[in-house]
């Protein structure tokens, strides 16, 4: 579904990724584990188009989106919905209207079927009520679930999540890694997650890749992962110890 | 050595200048593709017109009257002793219509608009908002530019048009109240003495000062980088920037058109 082939980018001289490459199988979730400042957001960006690779390819379902003009890109993002690390919600427009922007632009659904979707996926993500409220009133936890709303008001086939429970307390955090895990489940959506957060990365993931400096050192079932003998591998996952309690726990739902 | 340091900076500057101009000729060209979208954005673009004009009117209002009050008083002073006050009407009327309304509205503006508009799409650069737009498949230039600068160009020379009646206005409160001047002399000396090409050059003017400072505006936003001090500074070059685009354009508009 989602090839990566030898990505290279560098910024001012700085190489942010090295030669990456990386496939993800459909309906799978796949998780890019790595320090802060290690090129995981970079790498989300580039696969869906936001950040032009310097060489490479980026290939999704047979097209190569670094060949692709504007609007053909345009077009094929319709197939992505991406959660941002901040939610990025556009703040001049109250929640419904985040997440009723894209069904306006793409659809020509009346009205009322627009507010309807917009109230059952408010719903989906815990939240009826919230519609009338802007980004500026709500929590951090309460954005990230109306930026995942948006993400998936348009029934996309490929979910991108940056950071997903990156700010959050323990509790949200697993209500995200909850809805993550349903999404993936109910709808089967491939998914690429990006986050340190091992302890949820292990709860979500059918595979994790881990990068270092801008390249991945090591994928594999989260098993596997948990198991590898590489050293900086190991010397990232003894940072959390809880991650061992969850190693093999995966996709528990509530 | 110092020779080296000096043309190496003035190299620095004028290719920086060369690639603020290559920027912006690059973003108008991708703005005008958007043209067919006219009816079908035109929600979009009165929203935009509606915060740069009606929200303008104030400050536009304050700025109009007193400009006229000021170059009443100041054309009297100079015409003192020189010729009658009866074509004090007229020599204010053509200062007003030429230059006076469409600098002082579009520096206003500038200020208003242009700096407004870099600090809104800069703060919706630095929180990856303008990133959510594209994943959502809506082009930025489409949504955020376009709208922003159609208004820019047409509001600009309704509000000078406003701008032309409040200053003669403020210059006739002047010459009636302070310098005795009757309300038929002085309009009759305004309309003696009307010229068309004058009111449209005018117009013309406020036109090119329009579409510059959104696209400014729209520009800088767009490449704001560094968190709330890359905003501010965003804030600040819009309106540098645009008030020197102004000044520019206005001489070169004034060689061409007069």
């Amino acid at each position: 579904m989602i090839r990566l082939e030898k990505l290279c980018k560098s910024f001012n001289g700085h190489e942010v990724l090295k030669d990456v490459s990386l496939h993800v199988r459909a309906g799978e979730t796949l998780v890019i584990i790595g320090a802060s400042g290690c090129g995981k957001t970079v790498l989300l960006k580039t696969v869906i188009g936001l950040i032009r690779p310097d060489s490479g390819r980026v290939i999704i379902d047979g097209h190569d989106l670094t060949k692709m003009n504007e609007k053909s890109l345009f077009a094929f993002r319709k197939y992505f919905g991406m959660l941002f690390q901040g939610a990025a919600l556009f703040d001049s427009m109250s929640c419904s209207e985040n997440i009723a922007l894209a069904l306006k632009e793409h659809t020509s659904l009346p009205g009322e079927e627009i507010d309807k979707r917009v109230h059952a996926m408010l719903e989906r993500v815990g939240l009826p009520g919230v519609g009338s409220k802007r980004p500026s009133e709500i929590s951090g936890g309460m954005k990230k679930r109306v930026g995942l709303a948006r993400a998936m008001i348009m029934r996309p086939r490929i979910l991108l999540y940056d950071e997903p429970t990156t700010g959050l307390d323990p509790l949200m955090a697993d209500v995200i890694t909850n809805l993550i895990n349903r999404t993936s489940h109910e709808v089967s959506i491939t998914s690429l997650v990006v986050t340190h957060d091992l302890y949820h990365a292990f709860r979500i993931a059918d595979r994790i890749a881990m990068m270092y400096e801008g390249t991945f050192i090591a994928k594999g079932t989260p098993e596997e992962l948990f198991h590898s003998t590489h050293p900086h591998v190991r010397e990232f996952l003894s940072k959390q110890p809880i991650q061992k309690k969850s190693a093999g726990k995966r996709k528990e739902l509530k | 050595m110092k020779r080296a340091i000096i043309i190496s900076a003035v190299g620095r500057r004028t290719l920086h200048f060369l690639m603020e101009i290559g920027r912006l000729a690059i973003l108008l060209y991708r703005i005008i593709l958007y043209t067919p979208r006219l009816i079908k954005d035109r929600g979009l673009i009165v929203e935009q017109m509606l915060k740069m004009g009606v929200n303008s009117l104030p400050l536009v209002s304050v700025v109009s009257i007193f400009t006229g009050a000021v170059s009443s008083w100041q054309a009297a002073y100079q015409l003192q002793g020189l010729i009658s006050f009866d074509f004090l009407g007229a020599s204010v009327s053509a200062a007003i219509f030429i230059e006076l309304a469409p600098v002082l509205t579009a520096i206003v503006i500038a200020g208003r608009v242009s700096a407004s508009i870099a600090a809104e799409l800069g703060t919706m650069m630095v929180t990856e908002q303008i990133d959510a737009l594209e994943t959502l498949a809506i082009s930025p230039v489409r949504y955020l530019a376009f709208p922003r600068f159609t208004a820019g160009w047409v509001m600009m020379p309704i509000l000078v048009i406003y701008s032309y009646l409040v200053a003669h206005l403020g210059a006739f409160f002047v010459a009636n109240l302070l310098l005795n001047i009757d309300a038929n002399i002085f309009f009759r000396s305004v309309r003696n003495y009307f010229s068309v090409y004058n009111a449209v050059a005018g117009l013309i003017k406020a036109l090119v000062f329009g579409a510059g400072t959104s696209l400014i505006g729209c520009s800088i936003g767009f490449r704001t980088r560094g968190g709330a001090e890359g905003v501010g500074k965003a804030t600040i070059q819009a309106f540098v920037y645009s008030s020197a685009f102004i000044l520019i354009s206005d001489y070169v508009l004034a060689m061409i058109l007069f």
